[in-house]
């Protein structure tokens, strides 16, 4: 029965809206603890109620994409937050473009480098390297440096979920506290989930980090497809 | 609200026109935003219906990414095999991004606002 019920979209649909609310309210009952990160929660547990139950990825999606085809609009609507602060970045040019920059290079070269250290194969290289690109652009990257779209895909929104759930922490660790920089890392390195995260603190910090997601976008687009061709 | 998500949904399609029209490699929704902005700018404010449908949607951003992240069960033996590379490579790649893009951004804001100061 439980077959025939995932058959029909409403319930992937509705079942993954309720799983995501009761992580959110986990999330809040442990004050932002960063592993009780709802992404993470929500995707464990369909991923263990998936498996038990033996209902084929495929099934499920076809009710979920609902929720995943409002990616596409949420995206664009990170030029809002953009617009309301775009006095700052032209104040700011050197300083953005130079730490998204520096952000994004040094953090591929990091992933090339473990994986080269463990000898990882290629393909699983390449398929890493685009991590810290959001995911549907990491998916239009990867056939061209040698790697699996729809892998590359998940190592993106793997990391977005990290980044998100641990970035904020790190970030005070290290001192940083103005909501410009603090936006700039979060959507270098974690791109959408850093930026929904980063949101939370301000929409200064999420307008930063939406600019740094569609600029590390663009340049390791332009790119790595010319650089792999040496690296990898 | 429906204004709203019908300009979102606009400006995302003309982004994938011209993804597909140029080739891009890259995503018609990231094209879309910066054609949106390049659109508010020459309006110079954004319209009312715009604002409650971006901002609602953004608030609930985090959601939207549950159905993708499920995916990964598909690659179970990848994950299986690889699971220390991935790992390592996706905490230390982020950390390493993350520290690295905030203090060079600190670092040159500082050096600006130095610079901007006349020392006295």
């Amino acid at each position: 029965m439980l077959y025939h019920l995932m058959s029909q979209p409403l319930f992937p649909l509705a079942l993954t809206v309720g799983v995501f609310a009761g992580a959110v309210f986990v999330s809040t009952c442990t004050k932002g603890y960063p592993l009780a990160n709802p992404v993470l929660m929500s995707v464990t547990a369909l991923i263990l109620f998936l498996s038990i139950t033996q209902i084929p990825y495929e099934r499920y999606f076809a009710g979920a994409q609902f929720i995943h085809f409002l990616l596409g609009p949420a995206t664009v609507a990170l030029a809002v937050p953009l617009f309301r602060h775009l006095h700052r970045v032209r104040t700011s040019a050197l300083p953005i473009l130079v730490g998204i920059g520096a952000g994004s290079a040094s953090g591929a070269l990091s992933v090339v480098l473990i994986a080269w250290v463990f000898g990882a194969q290629e393909q699983l290289a390449a398929s890493l390297v685009t991590k810290s690109v959001t995911a549907p652009v990491s998916m239009a990257i990867a056939p061209q440096i040698g790697g699996v779209p729809s892998l590359a895909a998940i190592f993106s929104v793997l990391t977005g979920m990290i980044g998100a759930a641990f970035g904020p922490a790190l970030l005070n660790r290290l001192g940083v506290e103005d909501q410009m920089h603090r936006g700039l890392a979060m959507g270098t390195a974690s791109h959408g989930q850093g930026t929904a995260r980063i949101l939370q603190e301000s929409e200064e910090a999420g307008a930063f980090s939406a600019l740094a997601m569609g600029l590390t976008a663009l340049a390791m687009a332009l790119l790595l497809p010319g650089l792999s061709l040496l690296i990898l | 609200m429906l204004k709203g998500m019908a300009i979102l949904l606009a400006f995302q399609v003309a982004g994938e026109v011209i993804v597909a029209a140029f080739r891009l490699p890259l995503a018609g929704p990231i094209i879309g935003m910066a054609l949106l902005l390049a659109w508010m700018q020459g309006n110079g404010r954004v319209d009312g219906g715009l604002s409650s449908a971006a901002d609602t949607l953004l608030a609930n951003m985090a959601v939207l990414f549950v159905p993708v992240g499920v995916g990964a069960m598909v690659y179970a033996e990848v994950f299986e095999r690889h699971w220390l590379v991935v790992a390592i490579a996706v905490v230390f790649g982020t950390v390493v991004t993350i520290a690295t893009a905030a203090v060079t951004a600190k670092l040159l804001t500082r050096v600006r606002a130095a610079r901007a100061a006349p020392q006295t």
